[in-house]
C-alpha cells in the first residue's frame, strides 16, 4: 500500500530508529528521544507542509487528520465521561460542577445530601449503613459511595463499641443505637431514594460528558425552515 | 470539635418523628425527587423552577389520588365483603 512520503517524515522517521537503537541500547530516553516523539506526532496529524509536495498519498491528508483527530476525540469524551461519573459517586453534584455545570451540580448535591443524611439522623448509623444487618437498602445506598463507605466504617465502629460495653457488663439501651417503626421506614425510604436518585445523577453526567453538556433525555428541537425554502 | 462531636451522635443516636409527622415527611422526599428529575432534563439551572414545581404537584396529587383509591377499595372491601 503506497505510503505518504515527505521529507520531514523521512527525517522523523530516521531520527525514530536511531531513538529506538539508542533505547535497546540502554540509553536514557533524554531531549532528543522526546522531540523526535514530538515530530513524529507533528508528522502523523499531517501539520509539517514544509518542503516539496507529498509524492504518493494514499488518502487525503485531511480525512487522515480528522480520523486522528476524532479519535483522540473520543478517547477524551470517554476519560471524561468516567472522571465525571467517578466524581459523581464520590460526591453527588461533583461529576456536573467539572462537567460546568454548576448551578446543576449544586441542586443536585442538595437534592442528593439531604435525604442521604436525613434518613442517616432518623434510622441511626448502626443499622442503617450496614450490609449485615440490611443487604438490600445497603446495595440502594451504593450508588452515594462517598457517603456509603465512610458511614459502613462508623457503623462498624459502632457495632465495635456497642460489643464492648456489653463485653464490659455496661448495660447497653438499644433504643440509643436502632430506630424503630416509623422512624426505621423513613429512614429506609429517605436512604434507598438517596442513593437510587445518586444513581440518576451519575447516568446524566456520563451522558453530559459524552454529549458535550447535552441532558440526558434531551429533546432536539424541530429544524427551523429556512425563508424562502421548501416545506 | 464540641459541634461536630454532637453533629456526629445526631447519626449515632435516631432522631424521633413528632407526632403524626411521618406523613408530612413525604414532601421533601418529593422535592428532592422532582429536583433530581428535573436535573436530568435541563440544560440549564435557570430554566428548571417551573418544571420542577409542576413535576412536584403532579407527584404529590398523583400519590394523593392513589391513596384516595386505595381508601374507597379499603371501605368498599369493608362494607360489601
Amino acid at each position: 500500500m503506497p505510503t505518504l512520503r515527505t521529507p520531514a517524515r523521512d527525517a522523523a522517521h530516521e531520527h525514530l530508529r536511531d531513538a529506538r537503537r539508542a533505547d535497546q541500547a540502554g540509553l536514557p530516553a533524554a531531549g532528543p528521544l522526546r522531540t523526535v516523539l514530538r515530530l513524529r506526532r507533528i508528522v502523523s496529524n499531517g501539520r509539517v507542509t514544509r518542503g516539496r509536495r507529498p509524492v504518493v498519498a494514499s488518502r487525503p491528508s485531511n480525512e487522515r487528520s480528522n480520523a486522528h483527530t476524532m479519535g483522540t476525540h473520543e478517547s477524551r469524551s470517554t476519560a471524561r465521561a468516567v472522571q465525571a461519573g467517578l466524581l459523581s459517586w464520590l460526591l453527588p453534584g461533583a461529576g456536573h460542577f467539572f462537567l460546568r455545570h454548576r448551578g446543576l451540580g449544586a441542586v443536585c448535591f442538595v437534592a442528593i445530601t439531604f435525604p442521604y443524611f436525613a434518613g442517616l439522623a432518623f434510622g441511626g448509623i448502626k443499622d442503617s449503613v450496614n450490609p449485615r444487618t440490611n443487604r438490600w437498602l445497603f446495595l440502594a445506598e451504593l450508588p452515594a459511595g462517598g457517603y456509603t463507605l465512610p458511614s459502613m466504617f462508623v457503623s462498624r465502629a459502632v457495632e465495635r463499641h456497642i460489643a464492648q460495653q456489653a463485653a464490659q457488663g455496661r448495660p447497653v439501651k438499644e433504643t440509643d443505637y436502632t430506630a424503630f417503626y416509623p422512624e426505621s421506614d423513613v429512614a429506609q425510604i429517605y436512604l434507598a431514594a438517596a442513593g437510587l436518585l445518586n444513581l440518576m445523577v451519575i447516568l446524566d453526567a456520563v451522558a453530559r460528558a459524552q454529549t458535550g453538556g447535552l441532558p440526558t433525555f434531551h429533546r432536539e428541537s424541530p429544524p427551523v425552515a429556512e425563508p424562502g425554502s421548501a416545506p | 470539635m464540641t459541634e461536630l462531636l454532637s453533629l456526629g451522635w445526631l447519626f449515632v443516636t435516631p432522631l424521633k418523628l413528632p407526632p403524626g409527622g411521618r406523613l408530612w415527611m413525604l414532601l421533601p422526599l418529593v422535592a428532592c425527587v422532582a429536583m433530581v428529575y428535573r436535573v436530568t432534563r435541563a440544560r440549564r439551572v435557570g430554566t428548571m423552577l417551573r418544571p420542577t414545581v409542576m413535576t412536584f404537584i403532579n407527584i404529590v396529587v398523583g400519590m394523593a389520588l392513589i391513596a384516595v383509591g386505595f381508601y374507597l377499595v379499603h371501605m368498599g372491601v369493608r362494607r360489601f365483603f
